[in-house]
C-alpha cells in the first residue's frame, strides 16, 4: 500500500532531490517511483486517520509514553519483518547487501514505495555505522498535533520498527529512533539508524522457533 | 509446459510449502519431500561457498538444473526464502527457447503472491509451514497460465 500523493510542494521538494542526488541515487529513485505506480494505494486521509486511531488505542492501553513508544517499535517490528519480502518482490531491488547499501534503498525506495514520500540520507558517522534519513513531510501524522502531556510521545515510531524488522530479515540488527521530528517543533523529521551487529549467514538465529 | 511440482523452503532450509501440479510428478510421501528440500537447500548453501564471487550473498546460487528427464529452476529471495519447480523436458511439453526467463518468471509471481497471500495473513507465522487455501487457488491459476503459454 502506498500513500496517494499530495501535489504542490512535494513535487517541487521531489525535483529539488532529484536534481542534487547522484547516478545511483538517482537509480534508486526511479526504482521506487516505479514500485509506487505499480502497487495498490490507498489514500493518505484513511492512512492518517487510522494510524492515528491506533496510536491513541495504544496510548489508552498503556500507562506510560515509554512503553507506548515500545509497543510502536515492536508493532512495526512485526511488519517489517514480513514487508521485506513483500519489498524484495515488487520493487526489483535485488539484493541489499551492506549496511551502506541499506541506506539508500531504504530512504530511496522503502519510503517512495510504501509512504511516497521523498527522504534522503545524511550525517554518516566517521566509521560508517550510522545514518540518518531525513524527510520534511510524514503521512502518517498530516493531521496531528501533540498535546503537551504527549510531549515524548514519538507518534511515527512504527517506522522505526519496519526499518528495524525489515532490515534484520537482512542479516542487519540496527537501532532505529526518531531523533528529530516535525510534531515536536522540529524543521524535519530525522531518522537514526545505527548498525548494532551483522549476523553470520551461516547460522539461522532462529532455527530453534 | 508441464509445471510438476513447487516448492518453498525458509532460511533454514526446511521444506515449508509443496506441491504437484502434474501427473507426471513423481508421487512421494511427506518426508521424502522433506529430505529433498533440505538436500536442495545444502546444495544451494555449497554452490554458494564454491562461487568465485567473494561474499557469498551476492552469488543467486543454482537458478537452473537441467536433467534429460525434467528441469528445475531455483531462486533465492534476499531474506533467504527460496523457491523450485520442476518442469518437463519432454520433447512434446518441454521449453522452447526463451522458456528460461518464462519459468523465472512464474518463480517470480509466485513470490509476490508469497509475500500477499501468506505474509499478509496476521496468523501465519513466518518460517512455519503455510496452509493457505487462498494461495493455493491463485498459485494453480498461475500454473495453468504458464502451462498455456508453453505449448
Amino acid at each position: 500500500m502506498a500513500v496517494a500523493g499530495l501535489k504542490g510542494k512535494r513535487q517541487r521538494v521531489k525535483e529539488a532531490a532529484g536534481a542534487l542526488s547522484m547516478s545511483k541515487g538517482g537509480n534508486m529513485q526511479k526504482l521506487g517511483e516505479l514500485a509506487l505506480q505499480k502497487g495498490e494505494r490507498v489514500p493518505v486521509e484513511l492512512l492518517a486517520l487510522t494510524y492515528g486511531s491506533l496510536v491513541r488505542q495504544v496510548i489508552a492501553d498503556y500507562e506510560s509514553i515509554e512503553e507506548v513508544n515500545k509497543q510502536l517499535d515492536l508493532m512495526g517490528y512485526n511488519i517489517g519483518v514480513r514487508l521485506a519480502d513483500d519489498f524484495f518482490a515488487k520493487s526489483g531491488v535485488s539484493d541489499c547487501r551492506s549496511f551502506q547499501d541499506s541506506a539508500e534503498i531504504v530512504a530511496k525506495v522503502g519510503f517512495k514505495m510504501y509512504l511516497n514520500v521523498q527522504a534522503s540520507v545524511d550525517l554518516w558517522n566517521a566509521d560508517n555505522t550510522a545514518y540518518s534519513i531525513l524527510f520534511d513531510e510524514n503521512p502518517l501524522a498530516e493531521f496531528t498535533e501533540l498535546p503537551e502531556e504527549y510531549a515524548q510521545l514519538s507518534f511515527s515510531n512504527l517506522v522505526c520498527g519496519v526499518i528495524r524488522g525489515a532490515l534484520e530479515m537482512l542479516l542487519l540488527v540496527v537501532k532505529c529512533e526518531f531523533v528529530r521530528s516535525t510534531l515536536q517543533g522540529n524543521e524535519m523529521n530525522e531518522i537514526r539508524i545505527s548498525l548494532v551487529e551483522m549476523l553470520r549467514e551461516s547460522a539461522p538465529e532462529d532455527d530453534e522457533d | 509446459m508441464g509445471v510438476q511440482s513447487f516448492f518453498v523452503l525458509n532460511k533454514a532450509g526446511g521444506l515449508i510449502m509443496q506441491r504437484s501440479y502434474s501427473d507426471r510428478a513423481p508421487r512421494l510421501t511427506q518426508n521424502d519431500y522433506i529430505h529433498l528440500a533440505s538436500t536442495f537447500h545444502s546444495m544451494q548453501l555449497l554452490v554458494r561457498e564454491l562461487s568465485p564471487v567473494s561474499n557469498a550473498r551476492e552469488c543467486g546460487g543454482i537458478a537452473r538444473m537441467e536433467a534429460t528427464t525434467f528441469r528445475l529452476y531455483a531462486m533465492i529471495a534476499a531474506t533467504g526464502v527460496e523457491m523450485f519447480v520442476t518442469c518437463d523436458a519432454n520433447p512434446a511439453t518441454a521449453p522452447a527457447a526463451g522458456a528460461h526467463d518464462r519459468m523465472a518468471d512464474f518463480l517470480k509471481e509466485a513470490y509476490i503472491s508469497y509475500t500477499d497471500y501468506v505474509l499478509k495473513n496476521p496468523f501465519y507465522e513466518i518460517d512455519m509451514p503455510i496452509k493457505s487455501e487462498p494461495w493455493d487457488a491463485h498459485l494453480i491459476k498461475i500454473v495453468d497460465k504458464y502451462n498455456r503459454v508453453g505449448s
